[in-house]
């Protein structure tokens, strides 16, 4: 099972109206982190907000595990989940990974989990997602 | 071992979904090859008074069971999730603020011992719509 290579979850497309955009259930697969790219290939109006959101297993609702921090430009954003993570090291003067990286999230991911995309308006974006698993 | 649907770190139901009128305990798991886990506590429906969502651990000496964590107390409806192992912050370093979401209530930044289990305590008597699960991670 190739669970730790790039996953589409959301194809790169042009996703118009009020949002939010939703990608399929994931599952973790034994995943102790994933590393999540937002390609915004053409913004539009206002922001969007990419949530990673778990899926109880009682009733199947979803929680969001990670504030959102919107992004308004078409470039590649990056957010990752998992341990151990630090923008700035200990003993680093300053941040030493690029500032694309708009988050970082320190929980295990959930079993089951899906990308939530909120937009700010109706405008349209042409965006993709993909996500890969960290073993 | 990972990967593939069943396996130990898979999601685990401990406490299934019911309506308790009394504490409810998870069985005890064993941490094994695993360095944390994420608990969720899922609330259907809230009864008077509160209930406690705690971690505890067992010692192999006397089988003498020992609270490991700070009690979450929970009032009303709604999803919870801890957090544990060693490695995970509300705010990692560099990040300007949390950047964990509300839900997630605690962190237990510390290994997992040999055994333990999730505990949750009642404050009284009420009817309270609840479930537990775990899913251990590497």
């Amino acid at each position: 099972m190739q669970v730790y290579e790039d996953q589409i979850v959301l194809p790169l497309a042009t996703y118009g109206g009020a949002g939010p955009i939703n990608s399929p259930d994931q599952r973790a697969f034994g995943a102790s982190g994933l590393y999540i790219v937002l390609h915004v290939k053409t913004a539009g109006t206002t922001t969007l907000a990419l949530r990673i959101e778990g899926k109880e297993p009682f009733e199947g609702t979803y929680y969001q595990t990670n504030v959102d921090v919107t992004v308004t430009t078409a470039v590649r954003h990056m957010w990752i989940m998992g341990k151990d993570l630090a923008k700035t090291p200990p003993g680093e003067a300053a941040a030493t990974i690029q500032s694309a990286v708009r988050q970082l999230v320190a929980i295990p991911p959930p079993d089951t989990f899906r990308i939530s995309i909120a937009k700010g308006d109706t405008s349209d974006w042409v965006f993709g997602v993909t996500v890969r698993r960290v073993p | 071992m990972r990967g593939g649907v069943g396996g130990r770190y898979d999601e685990q139901i401990q406490v299934a979904r019911g309506v308790y009128t009394s504490g409810q305990s998870g069985p005890w798991i064993r941490s094994g090859p695993t360095n944390g886990a994420l608990l969720v506590v899922r609330v259907v429906s809230a009864g008077t008074g509160n209930i406690t969502f705690r971690i505890q651990g067992r010692e192999p000496l006397e089988q003498t069971i020992y609270q490991l964590d700070q009690s979450v107390t929970i009032t009303t409806a709604g999803t919870y999730v801890k957090a544990f192992g060693s490695g995970y912050k509300m705010q990692p370093q560099g990040e300007a603020a949390d950047t964990t979401h509300a839900n997630i209530v605690q962190i237990v930044g510390v290994h997992p011992p040999d055994e333990w289990r999730v505990s949750m305590g009642k404050s009284d008597a009420s009817a309270w719509e609840f479930g537990v699960s775990v899913r251990l991670v590497n």
